[in-house]
């Protein structure tokens, strides 16, 4: 690949780094610069074309959606979101720490979809090593937990947090440990293809996500029995 | 497995702020931006069980806004509309300041041609070859364009660099 073409595809696709584009850059500081130039755009660019989103509209979809398709009455639920914005609206209230399941549902789902972390499954970190990152969340995992593949501090919407991976019986097994995000009771949880659950902590929440057959509840526990809030 | 219902709440839940942002810049106004959204999620609603894939939530709903967007003109006559300045204004103004404001401003003076490709890259993390689909374009069409508008957006920062240099 020469510097035009190399250049010329950076241009159309700043994300792409296929073999030949490997090559070229290192071999060609010139080009590589170049190609950090267009990625420093392209994220100037994300912050350019940022538009703010009525705050309510989601609560309004649903809601118009729910009016729509009257025979579903457990769609009061998405009302009462509805009805919450107006009255943080009107009222000026703020509602206290309990995350809205749904918005965080949502706030897991959006992660999940934005991240790439998958670690080989056949990898391993250390007991200590997993504590460090955890404590800087407020957590300690005890070694009962099992083995860890892998651990990051995340941020789930406004929520800091952990997001480890284990190895479950099929595959890899997401366990995100948010100890702000409160919610009052367990929820199924979908996304990407995987299912998993949500579930309340003595501080916060875990979810746990896994392939269709995993069993994320014995992960759960596993998780819930292991975990100290600090 | 999810309901309808639940599966619903989700993607309007996770996909209304990009599709908002879409919406806006196809549309230039905050309000049809809104009504955008609204009648993508009835369309999505109607269609929910032939989303197998929700992998394949976000390109399908964006395409869905796309195709909407387009009806809005063949119901009626409309003129296309500048974008609404003072709403993106009010955006910009707390962001890093010049560099944002000055690509903001060039984004908006982009041809559509140039923009609507760049838009579902960034917003919708389309490929060149989704873009070719979606847009009813080639390949090498599509390249083309995401290229030539990178270009001229990286001369108006340099422009502008330079304008704040002198000025």
């Amino acid at each position: 690949m020469d510097c035009l073409t190399f250049r010329r595809t950076v241009l159309a696709d700043p994300r792409r780094a296929d073999g030949g584009m490997i090559d070229h850059v290192a071999k060609c500081g010139q080009c590589d610069d170049y190609r950090h130039e267009i990625q420093r755009l392209d994220s100037v660019l994300e912050s350019a074309i940022k538009v703010p989103m009525p705050e309510c509209l989601p609560a309004r979809i649903l809601v118009r959606q729910s009016n729509k398709s009257g025979r579903f009455s457990e769609w009061g639920l998405s009302a009462a979101l509805a009805a919450c914005c107006v009255i943080v609206v009107i009222i000026g209230l703020r509602i206290d720490s309990q995350e809205s399941p749904l918005r965080w549902q949502a706030a897991v789902q959006s992660y999940m979809n934005q991240t790439v972390f998958a670690p080989g499954i056949a990898s391993s970190v250390g007991h200590g090593e997993v504590n460090t990152v955890l404590t800087r969340v407020g957590v300690e995992l005890s070694p009962s937990v099992g083995e860890i593949a892998a651990v990051v501090p995340c941020v789930i919407g406004d929520h800091r947090g952990a997001h480890l991976i284990v190895s479950g019986k099929h595959g890899p097994v997401t366990v995100l440990i948010m100890p702000d995000a409160d919610i009052d009771k367990p929820l199924e949880f979908w996304t990407a293809g995987r299912s998993g659950v949500i579930a309340p902590c003595p501080r916060g929440s875990i979810a746990v996500l896994g392939g269709a057959n995993e069993p994320i509840d014995e992960i759960r526990q596993r998780f819930e029995r292991a975990i100290t809030f600090i | 497995m999810w309901d309808k219902k639940s599966r619903f709440t989700v993607l309007v839940e996770a996909f209304s702020p990009d599709l908002y942002r879409y919406a806006f810049w196809l549309a230039g106004d905050k309000h049809t931006a809104e009504d955008l959204v609204q009648e993508t999620f009835t369309r999505a609603w109607r269609s929910l069980d032939g989303l197998r894939d929700e992998r394949a939530a976000k390109a399908w709903l964006m395409t869905t806004l796309r195709r909407e967007n387009a009806r809005r003109f063949s119901r009626k006559s409309l003129e296309r509309t500048d974008i609404d300045v003072d709403e993106l204004e009010a955006t910009t103004h707390n962001e890093n300041g010049l560099e944002v404001r000055a690509l903001n401003k060039a984004l908006r003076a982009l041809s559509r041609d140039y923009r609507d490709p760049l838009l579902l890259q960034i917003i919708g993390g389309f490929s060149v070859q989704d873009i070719a689909k979606e847009m009813n374009l080639t390949a090498g069409a599509v390249t083309t364009r995401l290229f030539r508008a990178r270009q001229k957006l990286r001369a108006a920062l340099s422009d502008d660099d330079c304008r704040e240099a002198s000025g």
